[in-house]
């Protein structure tokens, strides 16, 4: 049921890419390819290569688990917070917690591990290339 | 002057105290610049330039040009040892380079990337030497016609070579297609798809996009394996992750022919190493020994993908010092340098400053075997890398990953990008859509659309344009051979098998 989704999906795109690229970009503009062209061409494409999988099915090859979300919200938390605690800040936290809980390793040794990491990205990328991390309140 | 005489007098400028410690410090620092997700040679480049404003122009430019080809022996690292590639031409390094990790032998992939990046480094480098100027006026046959006919080639071919499913390979191919023309569109200043972000009016990074589908991605796929620490990585010395003489055997050819494709590609316009990577593994899938294992972790795709990028990045300067056209986005920013010097890149560049053209193509001699001494080296550092447990390992390259994606544009946009970039490609990967021809037809679209464009631009409309030149003609019926070749060998092994089940009846 996964697969036929991901293939309607996929091809929904194909049509929706297809359908705007000819009503709002023109296929065929003053004698030369419109900002539809391309979609045009390919969004059908990808429509019809979709049709196999739609009626087919198709199997995955890796059964999706709780665990395999853990990343994406890690990630999304860290956008969260980075305007609050700044960028470094939520990056070492994020690490520790990270370590703490999944990781199931010691307060002190996640500390170390979380504290060093962040120390490393703060020294390259903030004061050798100056890259403009989101500071927070505490302007770090 | 011959030749010999110029590149003599070319290593009495490249030899001297401050040259030499410029080829050094820039080869470094491209190595480090290159194995930095989401900083690649322009942004390595484009940072050092202010620095070497104050320099005398062959010092600087021979710092930026280490710098540049550094880049590419650094990018390999992080795609090998974690799949996030430090480069966008490094993606199909970690197309082998990250399973042979996974099999335990990081120190080989990364000897085969260091020594296949300087042989493919050196051809182009000789080529420069010798056939620079020629080649670039070769490079100036190729118009709109002609790239559009070899990036559609090469369109055609990924779909194709990637993944168990060719027709899977193809969708993959799409959608990376229609993703690229997310953004405006440069000919006729509209926006396209873009869903009314302003976030979207400059299209999708293909950084952000490279660090979601492979590094976060792959963090996605390792939740689930237990099995880590590879036991015979625990006390890797140099000496182990040396080549044997049957596996030096292995990659010299596939190295000394996308070497001289890289060169080739370097000197078309628009192409960067990226492209010439990718053509050089496409080359290397077709006609190499040990294709079929090809994906799964042979050395002679890292070996494809290293040389093809580094004779690309070299071969990117002929254009740039014989006719004043940069040949990839890197050379175009060294093109702003050499202008802000006071220099005119062209054909009188040779004549009037012999000791900066000279000086710079005999640095890069040095610079290459500086840069192959400094990787073999780090070896030993890099692969202790790869025994890091996988508990400690995720969040470091989570961490890797939201930086690099920021670093990108210093917009938080691209770490949400990276994210839904990881998400749609883990769903794809476990219904065995491969990813890598997403991300190359991803970069090569805007190049083929801009090619078309131009093209009827140039003919007022008359799509003739594409079987006119002798070149346009042979690119597309190698196109319309490839398409149709196997249907052809489908049909003659039924054919055969039909044969043999006849003759068996008869018997």
């Amino acid at each position: 049921m996964g697969g036929r989704i991901v293939s309607i999906l996929i091809a929904i795109a194909g049509a929706y890419w297809a359908i705007t690229g000819w009503t709002q970009h023109g296929f065929w503009v003053n004698k030369g390819p419109g900002g539809g062209f391309l979609p045009v061409i390919i969004g059908t494409l990808t429509l019809l290569l979709s049709f196999p999988d739609i009626l087919k099915g198709m199997k995955s090859v890796v059964k999706i688990e709780r665990v395999h979300i853990y990343p994406i919200i890690g990630a999304l938390l860290v956008i969260a917070f980075s305007n609050i605690f700044g960028m470094m800040i939520t990056l070492g936290l994020f690490m520790i917690v990270w370590l703490i809980v999944l990781g199931k390793y010691t307060i002190p040794r996640a500390a170390i591990i979380g504290i060093s990491t962040t120390a490393i990205v703060y020294v390259v990328f903030k004061l050798f290339l100056h890259v403009p991390f989101p500071t927070g309140f505490m302007g770090i | 002057m011959d030749i010999f005489q110029y590149l003599l007098q070319g290593f009495s400028v490249a030899l001297s105290f401050q040259n030499l410690l410029a080829a050094v410090v820039g080869a470094l620092l491209g190595i480090f610049v290159g194995g930095l997700p989401g900083l690649g040679s322009v942004t390595g480049v484009a940072l050092l330039l202010p620095i070497t404003f104050n320099m005398d122009p062959t010092t600087g430019i021979i710092m930026l040009a280490g710098l540049y080809y550094g880049t590419m022996y650094g990018g390999s690292y992080t795609a090998i040892l974690v799949n996030i590639p430090g480069e966008s031409s490094s993606i199909t390094t970690a197309l082998d380079g990250y399973p042979l990790a996974k099999k335990g032998l990081a120190g080989k992939a990364l000897f085969t990337s260091n020594m296949s990046s300087f042989i493919g480094g050196t051809i182009g480098i000789l080529i420069l030497t010798f056939m620079g100027p020629l080649l670039a006026r070769v490079g100036l046959a190729f118009g709109p016609p002609e790239i559009a006919a070899i990036i559609l080639l090469a369109l055609c071919s990924i779909g194709w070579l990637f993944g168990e499913n060719p027709r899977k390979g193809l969708v993959s191919t799409f959608i990376g297609i229609l993703l690229a023309t997310i953004g405006v569109d440069m000919a006729l200043g509209q926006p396209r798809f873009t869903f009314g972000s302003i976030n979207l009016l400059e299209g999708i990074s293909f950084v952000s996009l490279v660090i979601g589908m492979f590094g976060f991605c792959q963090i996605m796929e390792l939740m689930t394996e237990k099995q880590t620490i590879q036991k015979d990585m625990k006390k890797i010395t140099l000496r182990e992750t040396f080549l044997t003489k049957s596996e030096m055997k292995r990659i010299v050819a596939p190295s000394v022919r996308t070497g001289l494709l890289g060169s080739f590609v370097g000197i078309l316009p628009g192409a960067g190493a990226t492209t010439g990577s990718m053509f050089s593994y496409i080359l290397e899938k077709r006609v190499g020994k040990n294709r079929d294992e090809m994906g799964k972790g042979a050395i002679e795709g890292v070996a494809a993908a290293e040389a093809g990028n580094n004779a690309t990045a070299v071969g990117a300067f002929a254009p740039l010092l014989s006719l004043g056209i940069p040949g990839s986005g890197t050379t175009a920013v060294l093109l702003g340098g050499l202008i802000m010097w006071g220099l005119k890149p062209g054909p009188m560049l040779f004549q009037q400053n012999p000791d900066l053209v000279w000086g710079l193509i005999s640095s890069m001699y040095i610079g290459n075997l500086i840069s192959l001494a400094a990787s073999f080296a780090i070896i030993p550092f890099l692969v202790y890398f790869i025994r890091i447990p996988n508990s400690v390992m995720i969040p470091i390259i989570i961490l890797l990953c939201i930086i690099g994606a920021y670093t990108e544009s210093n917009n938080m946009f691209d770490v949400w990008l990276m994210i839904a970039g990881g998400v749609i490609a883990f769903i794809l990967t476990i219904y065995q859509y491969p990813i890598a021809p997403l991300l190359l037809s991803f970069i090569l679209a805007p190049m083929l659309e801009f090619a078309v464009r131009q093209s009827f631009d140039i003919s007022n409309g008359d799509p003739a344009i594409f079987v006119r030149g002798p070149i346009t003609i042979t690119v597309l019926s190698i196109i319309v051979l490839f398409i149709i070749s196997p249907l052809i060998i489908k049909l003659f092994k039924k054919n055969k098998t039909i044969e043999i089940k006849d003759d068996d009846l008869a018997g």
